[in-house]
């Protein structure tokens, strides 16, 4: 399913594109391409594979892992629920790719990738804290954000935005109760 | 002349020299944290100049200091630090909560940041603005001194300078027991119109959060009771 731009001629694969569906064409669910700005939707299983074969292969090269996090579709009420984005952009050749991985919340777990790149180790574990994202593998997946006595992975839709869990005793103070303010 | 009676002695003229003298040389220990620090440092470079209210050099160990301006915002991460902090600083110390993120929380409600932080320790000036601009800084720094020099000793004998009761109250709070992570509180603002709480109607957490009455925040230790009451009740 691609998404309709307002310049037809984008709704083609690019060259990074194709030559995933070539390689990997079982592993790839879906695709779309906005003037040269190119998505790839693949299985969460072939995660690991696909990344090792973006950054080795000549053709592709992709040195610099930017970015890695999660988007939660639990309003739209998707299944699956959630969506790990990653962003990888080359230095050799100047081209950027973003790679999206469906991850289902009663399985909530994707191999992780610090073994290609080890600058995701602290991506990966924000994304734990945040969205409760399972990356196998990973050396210390601990709170990165959040402190560790916190409970719950605040980013989810369905945690309350206000819900405070403090961890030091705090003052009792009369004027904010009797102006009924926070 | 604005006395004290001390069992024997009448000090006047004393404690007038004294708090004058205190004021006009405050140690301030800037615990920066966020975007305020930056205004903080336009009072205190040459175009606003905190240096000639006597409060010029920023003492950033607090054994050495006397005022404890917090700066931006505090979260619930960082309030251990911040009050560790403020249990090492010495008697007399005062507290000023610079900016929206330390006086109320700003406009961070979420889950993350402590909602001001007069909830963790007494806060003599409030200095409102996101960030208050120089002069709303200056401002606050002289409402200090004020402060200072007239919350002294006042007719009432052995009445206590009002901000020295206050902190002297978390100093013994402080010693009477050693630092220990309390029991786990959750709070909620259920008035907060941007809370999801509104968007997920007849969500519950689990059957033991029970609402006493719907208003923002926190919990007091009283509300807390009454909740266990509920609780025991049913």
């Amino acid at each position: 399913m691609t998404e309709t731009t307002t310049a037809p001629e984008s709704e083609a694969p690019g060259a990074l594109t194709t030559l995933l569906q070539q390689q990997f064409s079982d592993t790839l669910l879906d695709f779309h391409n906005h003037r040269g700005d190119e998505t790839v939707r693949i299985k969460r299983g072939a995660i690991v594979p696909v990344c090792q074969f973006l950054r080795d292969d000549p053709r592709c090269k992709f040195e610099l892992m930017v970015d890695l996090t999660a988007v939660d579709y639990f309003e739209q009420g998707r299944d699956p629920r959630f969506e790990v984005v990653y962003h990888f952009k080359s230095l050799a050749h100047g081209h950027r790719l973003r790679v999206k991985a469906p991850v289902p919340e009663d399985d909530c777990r994707v191999d992780s990738i610090h073994e290609l790149w080890k600058a995701v180790n602290w991506y990966e574990r924000e994304c734990w804290d945040m969205f409760g994202i399972e990356f196998t593998g990973h050396p210390n997946l601990t709170r990165l954000l959040m402190y560790e006595q916190f409970e719950g992975h605040p980013l989810r839709k369905d945690y309350p935005m206000d819900r405070q869990q403090p961890i030091m005793e705090l003052r009792e103070i009369d004027e904010r109760n009797q102006y009924g303010r926070a | 002349m604005a006395a004290a009676n001390y069992g024997d002695f009448l000090t006047t003229t004393f404690d007038n020299v004294v708090n004058w003298s205190r004021k006009f040389s405050l140690f301030q220990y800037p615990f920066v944290t966020a975007c305020c620090g930056m205004e903080y440092m336009a009072a205190a470079c040459s175009h606003y100049d905190i240096a000639r209210f006597g409060a010029e050099i920023p003492r950033f160990s607090p054994r050495q200091s006397d005022v404890l301006w917090v700066v931006g915002t505090i979260t619930h991460k960082m309030s251990p630090v911040l009050k560790t902090i403020y249990d090492q600083m010495a008697e007399p110390k005062w507290v000023i909560a610079f900016g929206a993120c330390a006086a109320s929380g700003g406009f961070y409600q979420n889950y993350a940041v402590l909602q001001g932080i007069d909830r963790l320790i007494p806060v003599d000036v409030y200095i409102a603005g996101c960030p208050p601009r120089p002069e709303a800084v200056l401002d606050g720094l002289m409402e200090l001194q004020h402060r200072i020099q007239n919350d002294g000793p006042t007719v009432e004998s052995g009445m206590l300078n009002p901000s020295m009761a206050r902190h002297r109250e978390q100093k013994l709070d402080q010693l009477s027991h050693y630092f220990e992570i309390p029991d786990k509180q959750v709070l909620e603002n259920m008035q907060n119109p941007k809370s999801n709480r509104s968007a997920m109607p007849g969500y519950r957490y689990s059957e033991e959060h029970v609402v006493v009455r719907a208003h923002m925040g926190y919990d007091s230790p009283a509300d807390k009771r009454k909740q266990e009451a509920l609780r025991e009740e049913s």
